[in-house]
């Protein structure tokens, strides 16, 4: 057996399960109308017999037929088969027949007056041939009754069968309802007729006599509920059903009893003008036909479902229900055999009124009929009726949006009737409320609601399967990037390209000019040397400030005063520096001063002793070498503030702040004077930086012997009214500069001849080689081809 | 024992000396492996000695000698101190290098914190104070010089000081073309600021080739008196 | 943050000394200078290991037995031979001075001479490698104040020269040296600050 597949959630189950194993609904319902079939496929004409033996009440098999199974629920066709409902009251009837009595209206005999009526109007005023929806379907008893259904021709065509005399009413009451159809009028007649019927009967199919159908048998109440009184008056037109519309009391043939089933007991209920069956056993969706003075705008009573079915115009939202005269002419031009469910339907599900001013749209699996067509669609129903598709493909008129699909799905489409055409709403209305199109909305394929579109969905967002999204792969350069390729294009391509490879030079002429140029400068120097004559008067002009400065505060020092001298140079500058500090040192020296030696350099001890060793023939003898202070600017900082703790003992192991010259300092201001010899700026800085902020507090001058390289540097530190260096020497020229403010003459001369000597030289070699490079140079410029260095 | 004056010692010395100078000198043909001998010997004698002052400076008079002589006053310095220097040796290791950097933390913040002290109070406040006293009067009268000389000198110094430190404003921003450029007017006046710190270089070279010559003649002299010394010339 | 211990180490020791600067308390001046004392030995400490490290260098070379490996022989023996001295005669002793007047001090100083040399080679050849107008005034200033240091041969002292020299050097010397020292003073500002307040980390954080 084939798996069923739940109506909730399509999810497939075993044939045998009654309840959906996923979302627990109902796959097999509690109640089975002798209508609906197994496969819920929709016969034309057939019976089933399956059907016939099942006594519950179950809802019809159109109802059935119209729940979504799969997405072949809309199968159209244009040789649609007659409504199961159709064909099913036929086969009550025949069932009926069989069980009742032969029973069996024939065309003329066993239909309704106004069924029997409309087919003759049908036939005189030649009617296009019914549709197929409304063909006939094989003369077999019982089957006549789709007769009425062909009968709603074309629109003009119903404007003659409902004349507004209301001369052929299908409820015969032609004095109170001109637009009813005649059926209702008769029932209506009938029901007065029998106003006094005592006996209630129900439609069942049990009961003996019923001819009603079985699903009208469904739609009247119990014995205990009112039963549908409706008078039956022969007519050759009425169809085969209406007889089983009839009550028992009515037609005593028809007396079945049948539970009313949901659907139609939700029909609201109406006043009937012409009909005033007991109120025990008149049916709701009957009683809706009952008029209602008070809420007839007309005077002609239509039926609700006509009026609903036949407007033309889009009721707008807050309008009553009323409808207009011409509204209810148009109702009143619709078929009669048009059932009151429609209207009901329409009222019930809520929704606008039926916009039929296009042609309905071919009902296709993936085609869901617009919500304002909705009253061709029940919300319990999935599939439209048969004999509504019928009524479609009379008219081909315009296509709604969506028929095409149908079309492409190889469903022809329908061919609305005349009547069906006439009854579309004016173009030219404007609708009030907009109206959403949702025929490119998401198209619903779960659920009870599918097929349906611009609904919620009943799938939750992430069981949804879709595709995942696709990203460019392609490559999003900006303008910017763009420059930069092609920049580094552009830089690539240079790479190929052949480069003039530049002359080497030689690295002789490298050799011969350093060769020359040694050559030239020893010579001098040697020279010099050799001559040993002091040729080069000492500088005696123009002599720095700060040179007179340190001879005037070396000159002020007191005998034996505590200088403290920091060794803070190389041993490769040694000659000039020795040379530079000599005057100062000697002058020291010559004042007894205590000389304390300290150097943030590893070679300072050793060059403060190479000093010491040197002065005179046995050395200096105040001097103590307290040796080197590591950690740069952080010891220094640490020696200037507590000399005593860094530096507790000299090289030579002995304590010298405990006792002699040394005894009384206990900071570096202490000292008379502090002497820095640098050839460092750096050096020269560091003692600036952290020893002359405690040397100020005390106004203890810091004088600098410093090479004639860290001159420039230390220079701003001596100049200027805050000066933060009280003296300073630099190099050979401050040597010299100083002994000759002190003394006129300089003692190194031979040293000063070669200075001198070496610096004229060094000067003339500059001057003559970088003229000789400039014209060179000029030239090669002048001879340089474009792209090339110049070298 | 003397020879030509000299101890044996000395000469020996001397004969050293005068060998690693020609030693050095001979670079001036090209490198040689006279040099690069000369070089890694010189460098291996300054590594010890360095290591040697450090020992006899530090760990011997500044830690060991207090230890021994005053252990209780110097307890408080020498532990932590040796327990420091003992950690710092951790980076020998390269997989215990790490385990030193808590050590060499306080260095730096030591070391950094003594430098901006200094450089703010030994620097720059002293010579932005100088270059304002650059107008004082008074020190025009005691430099002997005039006045407006004076005035006139201040100002040169002290624009060009401004213009050497706009020069190394290196801050760009976006021009109206795209390019990343200084402003105009920093463009125009670091022109002017390169030109004062092209005179300082050149002062600097100046000084520089000072002190170089100065060394040469040193070394010439020594040469020559070596050479003398040995020479019977007279 | 890597190393966070090092860093708050850093941090905290150097605001310690930063405020003695400007704090004359005695307690936090006793205090700096204690930690001041600590970095002189830790100092010591990180040149012994640095010299280690160069001796552990070249034992490596040597056990490659690279071309090079010969001298880094030498270096060793000079090294050991000069430690062996310098700690047996104390670094002022007779055999200490020896070493350090024959050996180190004729070859630093040989290398100072040779640098005057080049430095003349390198004025000869500016002009021919760069010939702009920086290099220009660059070589004339060296070459005014060098002029101007010391008399003519035969000539004796011009004064104009003198004063050249001493304009020079005092006025554009001196407007450019306090200009690069503040500069540098300011780079050195930030770079302290940085580490202090752990933006730079040399010491591996």
């Amino acid at each position: 057996m084939a798996e069923i597949r739940c109506p909730m959630c399509s999810k497939l189950n075993p044939p045998e399960a009654a309840v959906c194993q996923f979302c627990q609904a109902r796959l097999k319902p509690l109640f089975v109308s002798p209508f609906t079939n197994e496969g819920n496929s929709r016969d034309t004409g057939k019976k089933d017999d399956a059907r016939k033996n099942q006594g519950d009440s179950a809802l019809p098999d159109w109802l059935n037929e119209l729940k979504p199974e799969d997405e072949t629920e809309y199968p159209l066709d244009e040789e649609s088969e007659l409504p199961d409902w159709l064909s099913e009251s036929g086969e009550m009837k025949d069932e009926q027949d069989a069980t009742e009595g032969p029973e069996q209206p024939d065309d003329s005999s066993g239909l309704p007056d106004w069924l029997a009526r409309i087919r003759k109007r049908s036939d005189d005023d030649q009617v296009d041939e019914p549709t197929k929806a409304f063909e006939e379907p094989e003369a077999e008893e019982g089957e006549g009754f789709e007769d009425w259904l062909s009968e709603i021709g074309r629109p003009e065509d119903v404007e003659k069968v409902f004349n507004i005399t209301n001369e052929e009413s299908p409820l015969g009451e032609s004095e109170s309802n001109e637009s009813e159809p005649d059926w209702l009028n008769r029932i209506r007649s009938r029901k007065q007729e029998v106003e006094g019927v005592e006996e209630s009967t129900t439609f069942s199919n049990e009961e003996e006599g019923a001819e009603l159908p079985d699903w009208i048998s469904e739609v009247l109440p119990s014995q205990s509920e009112e039963p549908l009184v409706i008078e039956e008056q022969p007519d050759e037109e009425s169809s085969d059903w209406m007889p089983e519309l009839t009550t028992p009391g009515l037609s005593p043939e028809s007396n079945t009893a049948e539970e009313v089933p949901d659907w139609l007991s939700s029909f609201p209920s109406k006043d009937d003008a012409g009909i005033e069956p007991d109120a025990e056993q008149i049916p709701d969706w009957l009683a809706s036909v009952q008029s209602e003075d008070a809420e007839e705008p007309t005077e002609k009573e239509v039926p609700d479902w006509l009026k609903d079915v036949g407007t033309s115009q889009v009721v707008e939202e807050g309008q009553p229900e009323t409808l207009s005269e011409e509204q209810v002419f148009e109702v009143s031009e619709m078929a009669p055999g048009t059932p009151a469910w429609l209207s009901e339907l329409d009222r019930t599900s809520g929704s606008q009124p039926p916009d039929i001013s296009s042609p309905a749209p071919a009902l296709e699996d993936e085609d869901i009929p617009h919500e304002d067509e909705s009253f061709l669609v029940t919300p319990d129903l999935g599939t439209a009726p048969d004999w509504l598709d019928e009524v479609k493909s009379e008219d081909a008129g315009e296509k709604a949006p969506g028929e095409d699909a149908g079309s492409e799905a190889g469903i022809e489409r329908a061919e609305l009737p005349s009547w069906l055409e006439a009854m579309r709403p004016v173009e030219s209305v404007v609708l009030s409320t907009p109206i959403e199109d949702t025929t490119t909305a998401r198209l619903e394929k779960a659920g009870p609601l599918a097929g349906l579109r611009g609904i919620l969905p009943a799938e939750a967002e992430i069981a949804r399967h879709r595709k995942p999204p696709t990203y460019s792969i392609k490559l999003q350069v900006t303008e910017n990037q763009q420059a930069h390729i092609a920049l580094l294009e552009a830089l690539l391509a240079n790479e190929d390209e052949a480069k003039a490879v530049p002359k080497p030079q030689s690295l002789a002429s490298q050799a011969f000019l350093r060769i020359a140029v040694a050559l030239v400068m020893m010579a001098a120097v040697i020279w010099a040397l050799w001559m040993d004559g002091s040729y080069l008067p000492a500088p005696s002009q123009n002599i720095p400030v700060e040179v007179f400065d340190a001879q005037r505060l070396i000159l002020g020092l007191q005998a034996n005063a505590p200088v403290l001298v920091a060794f803070d140079f190389e041993a490769g500058l040694a000659g000039e520096m020795e040379a530079a500090a000599a005057p100062v040192l000697d002058q020291l020296a010559e004042t007894n001063a205590v000389i304390t030696t300290v150097s943030t350099s590893t070679s300072g001890p050793l060059l403060a002793e190479r000093w010491r060793s040197s002065y005179g023939e046995d050395g200096y003898s105040r001097f103590f070498n307290l040796g080197y202070i590591p950690a740069g600017q952080a010891g220094l900082l640490a020696f200037a503030t507590d000399p005593r703790a860094v530096m507790p003992y000299d090289l030579n192991s002995v304590n010298v702040w405990d006792s002699g010259p040394l005894e009384g300092v206990t900071s570096v201001s202490n000292f008379s004077m502090v002497l820095v010899l640098t050839d460092n700026p750096e050096n020269g800085r560091a003692w600036i930086e952290q020893v002359h902020p405690l040397l100020r507090e005390q106004n203890v001058p810091l004088l600098m012997v410093t090479s004639a390289k860290a001159e420039p540097m230390i220079k701003p530190y001596a100049t200027g009214s805050a000066r933060q260096v009280s003296g300073m020497l630099s190099g050979f020229t401050g040597a010299a500069a100083f002994e000759s403010i002190n003394s006129g003459a300089v003692s190194s001369g031979a040293a000063w001849d070669a200075f001198g000597t070496g610096t004229l030289a060094a000067v003339g070699l500059i001057f003559v080689g970088s003229l000789v490079s400039a014209i060179l140079a000029a030239i090669a410029w002048m001879k340089q081809k474009p792209g090339e260095e110049v070298i | 024992m003397t020879i030509a004056g000299l101890t044996l010692p000395d000469l020996i010395g001397v004969v050293v000396g005068f060998l690693f100078t020609i030693m050095i000198f001979s670079y001036l043909i090209g490198d040689n492996p006279f040099f690069r001998l000369a070089l890694y010997i010189f460098i291996g004698a300054a590594t010890g000695f360095a290591l040697v002052v450090v020992a006899y400076n530090v760990l011997w008079y500044q830690m060991l000698l207090p230890l021994i002589q005053n252990p209780i006053d110097s307890l408080y310095m020498v532990v932590p101190g040796l327990i420091l220097g003992l950690w710092l040796l951790t980076k020998l290791s390269p997989r215990m290098a790490p385990i030193g950097n808590p050590v060499m933390g306080y260095l730096v913040g030591v070391g950094a914190a003594t430098i901006i002290g200094g450089a703010v109070l030994g620097t720059l406040f002293p010579q932005v104070g100088a270059s304002a006293s650059l107008f004082d009067t008074d020190a025009a009268a005691a430099s002997g010089l005039p006045v407006y000389i004076y005035i006139i000198r201040g100002f040169i110094i002290l624009a060009g000081t401004a213009l050497t430190l706009l020069y190394f404003h290196f801050g760009v921003r976006q021009s109206s073309d795209g390019q990343m450029r200084r402003p105009r007017w920093i463009e125009e006046l670091s022109g002017i600021g390169q030109i004062f710190i092209a005179m300082t270089f050149g002062v600097l070279f100046a000084g520089v080739y000072s002190a170089a010559l100065a060394a040469l003649v040193e070394r010439m002299s020594f040469l020559l008196n070596s050479v003398l010394q040995f020479l019977p010339l007279g | 943050m890597k190393a966070p211990v090092s860093t708050a180490i850093a941090i905290a020791a150097g605001i310690v000394v930063l405020l003695g600067y400007f704090i004359p308390y005695e307690g936090l001046v006793s205090i700096r200078t204690m930690m001041l004392r600590w970095a002189i030995i830790l100092a010591a400490f990180a040149l012994i290991v640095g010299v280690i490290n160069l001796a552990r260098v070249h034992v490596g070379k040597i056990k490659q037995g690279k071309a090079q490996a010969v001298y880094s022989v030498v270096l060793l023996v000079s090294l050991v031979i000069t430690v062996i001295t310098a700690s047996y005669f104390t670094p002022t002793g007779t055999w200490s001075l020896w070493i350090f007047n024959n050996i180190q001090l004729p070859i630093e100083a040989s290398l100072m001479a040779l640098l005057a040399i080049l430095l003349i080679v390198a004025g000869v050849r500016l002009l021919r490698r760069r010939l702009n107008t920086f290099s220009v005034i660059f070589l004339v200033t060296a070459l005014l104040v060098l002029i101007g240091t010391v008399p003519i041969l035969f000539v004796g002292e011009i004064p104009a020269l003198r004063l050249i020299r001493e304009v020079i050097v005092e006025v554009p010397g001196v407007a450019g040296a306090r200009g690069i020292l503040l500069g540098v003073t300011l780079g050195a500002i930030a770079t302290g600050v940085r580490v202090l307040i752990g933006a730079d980390r040399p010491y591996g954080g």
